[in-house]
């Protein structure tokens, strides 16, 4: 509570009051009042500080609105300007004047216009409001957490920090497309099929010309082509396209590898912003549109529909998606823990402080008997201790040993109390020696569980596993749990920095040295999927799958005989390869004079993707499925044009 | 493209902020009111040190100076002159409510307190949270508004310096005129006679001016803390949030179960054979030092010590 400044003024004054009050005085008595009026004042002013900060965070009601279009909405939409207003009014008590609230931005969000922080003053009846804006870049989720409020004196003597724990987690929906339908507004064909309908490659009652064949008998006689039949001198009969509805079926890659980056900017991210693209203009086309997001081990499904309520759920999935987690990685309790600790002194200072959340002396006490090697060190001490008093000469020896040492023959009658003490303590000492050292070596291991580090490690262990006990509804087993158990706590402490969006570094290699990313049984799932999908399929199917590729060219037969199954059924795969954000242009030959160590690992790295991308890309095509890479900037439109162009059947690889 | 400021601003900042300007001036009026009572009635040097003192503060804002200013007030009212000398020792009982001591406190008052407020604004008036290590170069902790100071806020502060200066005489005025009586209950006696001291001078239960005002000041102090500290503790419970019982409770039960789960949880790791743990470490190299060879070495010693010695009674 008190600032430097105070401690600083107080340890003075205080000195000199104590000085000065019985014995200067009699020098100097101005001194001695001075020291009491200011030592009285600064008390009062302590007073009146506690009497208005005291529980303040009962006292005060924030609300927190997110505005964007002049309306207050509850979730947002990328690309748009999102102001957010912060009311805070004082319930009751008295007024502060010198406060500070700061809203803590959402991880990976930084303000654009106005200020999160605000230094004012307040009072009952005067709410105070911040007020700020910021654009979202990417679809996902946004978590924000509250505010946090710092009190101060006027004379910056006493301060008090908490936080307002205000947690909101507000999913951000991807950006509506204006390509939708755009596509179509070209004339490429004879006649433009309705909204929905597709020219498919396939004999049947469309108005586009397919081909000439023989006449059959019953072919009705409108489709008799008679010049051909002139030129030819037999009946020939025209064929025509089919006009069917294609269902487009999106399967979006939300595996572990996909949230790896800087926030907002995972290849889930993009992945899940183009997907959305892809939903949209395929609803404009009035195609009907289903979505299966899928992962290492699960898929979620949502059955193709075209309704406008169906195309927001499939916007709120995908951005459900983009908001996934990225995977921790880090199992050694106490990184985590330095993370932790830290968000818990950011957010949760007030359940960490020491009334409460109590670090009491005896659990940093060491049990020595808790290691095996400790038994196996008592033991031959006890062994010892017992043969020593199975033995009568070993008495003798120490009542030796003891006469020389100390002879009671003092003829005061307490000091020769004391020497016959001494005399019996050093025949005990001689004939208990080894369970002396026993007990010595007890105390020295159990005090240093009392060494600082160790003291502090477990201390804000402890203390972060209350926290995650109170979060969770579990008892006070599960504290002791974390305390004692590494893996425990590890898992615990993961889901509380991945609630708070804190994550560590991910390792991206395990202990092989392999890609710990790979993630080959998403391959698996998604191939399952897509049979699961075909099995149900109708005419004209369309599936547009978003794969990260990274390591997989060994793995794609399960994939591969998806693609050859549907491809066998007349369906069109559409696969989209996501790219690593950061990987390195193509050198052009001859550029690279100069190698450092990172550039090298980096380019071959690099170069290691590609060959992986270009396999994965050549047996894709082997198989069937047409391929775009998600290389960078907006392909959006290069995706839209591909898909139009397989809504008619024609393949172009 | 905007001008670079010159650093002249800082000392134009005591005029051109609202907030500043004003507590600028009754600082400085505060400062003068007592250098100038120094001045007067002890001497001129005491006084010229005090203003320097104040000055340096207000204008340079050398947050170290008002305790320097305290500890050059507390220096010259012993040596007024700067160098110690012939002591005149002051009847205690009668030194309130004196001029100069008005004068000099309330100037000071004022002054400290108005010079803490100007930092506040000016300099720092929350602490960073961060440690120095994690903060950038150009951070700045958070200043008071230097908006137009609120109508009744000069109001309180000359009303409350006004309080705390009378209070200031009133505690000295009844520090030195009790007595710490422990034959008597209550044990304090007003302004006792020079008869009583005469009787009770030969009993050892009367405490001598000095130590009973000692006794007074930090029991009054202790007591007064105590209180303060119970009723607010109290409070705190009262109004205690939602989160902060929930801790509480699981807290306590953990307190009280703590022995008995250590035991099952030592159960349950030897049971799956987990490594050793932050709460169970590894009896490594620096158990060997400490646990065994240290002991050992004692003993050794101790032995040697005692053979060569020949320590006798």
């Amino acid at each position: 509570m008190l600032t430097a400044r105070a401690w600083w003024f107080l340890f003075w004054v205080g000195l000199f009051a104590l000085l000065s009050v019985p014995w200067l005085a009699y020098i100097a008595p101005t001194i001695a009042i001075v020291s009491l009026t200011l030592l009285f004042g600064v008390a009062c002013e302590a007073i009146l500080f506690q009497l208005r900060s005291q529980n303040l965070a009962q006292r005060l009601i924030v609300e927190r609105t997110l505005i964007q279009g002049e309306r207050t909405v509850p979730m947002l939409w990328v690309g748009v300007a999102t102001k957010v207003r912060v009311r805070i009014e004082l319930q009751r008590g008295m007024p502060l004047s010198f406060v500070s609230f700061a809203e803590t931005l959402p991880h990976g969000v930084s303000t654009i216009e106005g200020h999160r922080r605000i230094v004012t003053r307040i009072a009952v009846g005067e709410p105070v409001t911040i007020e700020y804006g910021f654009q979202l870049p990417a679809p996902g989720t946004v978590r924000f957490e509250g505010i946090e409020v710092r009190v101060a004196d006027l004379m910056g003597f006493f301060y008090k920090r908490f936080y307002m724990r205000l947690p909101d987690e507000v999913m951000v929906l991807p950006p509506l497309m204006k390509e939708e339908g755009g596509q179509r507004s070209i004339k490429r064909f004879n006649s433009l099929p309705p909204p929905g309908v597709h020219r498919l490659k396939r004999a049947g009652s469309g108005g586009e010309l397919l081909d000439l064949r023989d006449y059959r008998p019953g072919d009705p006689p409108k489709m008799i082509a008679w010049k051909a039949s002139a030129r030819r001198d037999r009946l020939i009969t025209k064929e025509f396209e089919s006009d069917v509805p294609v269902r487009c079926t999106i399967f979006l890659d939300a595996s572990a590898a996909t949230r790896l980056g800087e926030p907002g900017r995972t290849p889930l991210v993009r992945m899940a912003s183009l997907a959305a693209g892809v939903a949209q203009a395929a609803t404009g086309n009035r195609d009907i549109v289903g979505l299966t997001v899928f992962d290492e081990t699960d898929t979620q499904s949502t059955k193709p529909a075209r309704t406008r309520g169906h195309t927001l759920n499939l916007l709120r999935i995908l951005a459900e998606a983009a908001g996934r987690s990225p995977e921790n990685t880090e199992t050694d309790p106490k990184i985590l823990q330095r993370y932790a600790y830290s968000v818990a002194q950011e957010f949760y200072p007030d359940l960490l402080d020491g009334r409460w959340n109590t670090k009491p002396l005896g659990m940093f006490w060491l049990p020595l008997m808790d290691t095996r090697w400790s038994r196996m060190l008592i033991l031959p001490i006890a062994v010892q201790a017992i043969v020593i008093l199975l033995f009568f000469p070993v008495f003798n020896t120490a009542v030796d040993i003891a006469s020389e040492l100390v002879q009671p023959r003092a003829a005061n009658g307490i000091l020769f109390a004391a020497q016959l003490l001494a005399f019996f303590a050093v025949v005990a000492a001689v004939i208990f020696s080894p369970m002396i050292l026993a007990a010595f070596t007890w105390i020295m291991f159990g005090l240093r569980g009392f060494l600082p580090q160790r003291r502090g490690e477990l201390g804000k262990r402890k203390q972060l596993a209350t926290i995650y006990a109170m979060k969770n509804e579990d008892n006070a087993a599960a504290i002791e749990r974390a305390i004692q158990d590494d893996d425990f706590f590890a898992e615990r402490t993961g889901r509380f920095l991945a609630e708070h969006r804190r994550m560590p570094p991910p390792k991206l290699l395990d202990e092989r040295g392999r890609n710990r990313f790979r993630g080959e049984s998403k391959l698996v799932v998604l191939a399952n999927s897509l049979q699961r999908s075909i099995g149900v399929a109708r005419d004209n199917e369309l599936y547009v799958i978003f794969l990260e590729p990274t390591d997989l060219a060994d793995h794609l037969e399960p994939l591969l005989r998806g693609v050859r199954a549907a491809r066998a059924k007349h369906h069109q795969v559409l696969v989209l390869l996501a790219e690593p954000g950061d990987l390195p242009p193509v050198p052009e030959p001859g550029q690279r004079k100069t190698f450092g160590l990172n550039e090298v690992i980096r380019s071959s790295l690099a170069d290691g993707y590609r060959e992986n991308s270009e396999r994965v890309r050549r047996e894709l095509v082997r198989a069937g499925a047409s391929l775009v890479s998600l290389d960078a900037g907006d392909t959006l439109r290069a995706v839209l044009a591909r898909l139009d162009r397989l809504r008619t059947g024609r393949v172009i690889r | 493209m905007s001008e670079k400021p010159s650093p002249n601003d800082k000392y134009w900042e005591l005029i051109r902020l609202p907030a500043a300007r004003t507590y600028f001036f009754i600082a400085s009026s505060g400062l003068i009111a007592a250098s100038v009572a120094t001045f007067l009635f002890s001497s001129p040097i005491a006084a010229a040190v005090l203003l320097v003192c104040g000055i340096c503060s207000l204008v340079l804002r050398w947050t170290a100076m008002p305790v320097v200013y305290f500890l050059s007030l507390a220096y010259f009212s012993f040596a007024p002159l700067g160098v110690p000398e012939d002591f005149v020792f002051n009847q205690i009982p009668n030194s309130y409510l004196r001029v100069f001591d008005l004068v000099v406190v309330g100037g000071s008052l004022v002054y400290l307190f108005a010079q803490y407020r100007l930092y506040s604004i000016l300099h720092a008036g929350m602490p960073f949270e961060a440690k120095k290590h994690f903060l950038k170069v150009t951070a700045k902790p958070p200043v008071r508004p230097s908006t137009p100071l609120p109508d009744a806020e000069l109001g309180r502060f000359f009303g409350r310096l006004a309080l705390y200066l009378i209070a200031g005489q009133t505690i000295w005025f009844l520090l030195s005129n009790f007595r710490v009586d422990l034959e008597n209950f209550p044990p304090l006696l007003w302004q006792p006679t020079s008869e009583y001291y005469r009787q009770a001078l030969e009993g050892p239960m009367l405490l001598s001016e000095p130590a009973s005002r000692f006794v007074l000041f930090a029991g009054v102090t202790l007591g007064v803390g105590f209180l303060l500290r119970f009723g607010f503790w109290y409070w705190q419970l009262h109004d205690m949030g939602r989160e902060q019982g929930e801790l509480i409770l699981r807290d306590t039960e953990w307190r009280e179960t703590r022995r008995e789960l250590n035991r099952q949880e030592k159960w349950r790791a030897e049971a799956l054979d987990r490594t050793p743990t932050l709460a169970r470490p590894p009896f490594g190299f620096g158990s060997v030092v400490m646990v065994i060879l240290a002991p050992l070495a004692i003993a050794f010693l101790a032995i040697v010590g005692i053979c060569c010695a020949g320590i006798r009674f």
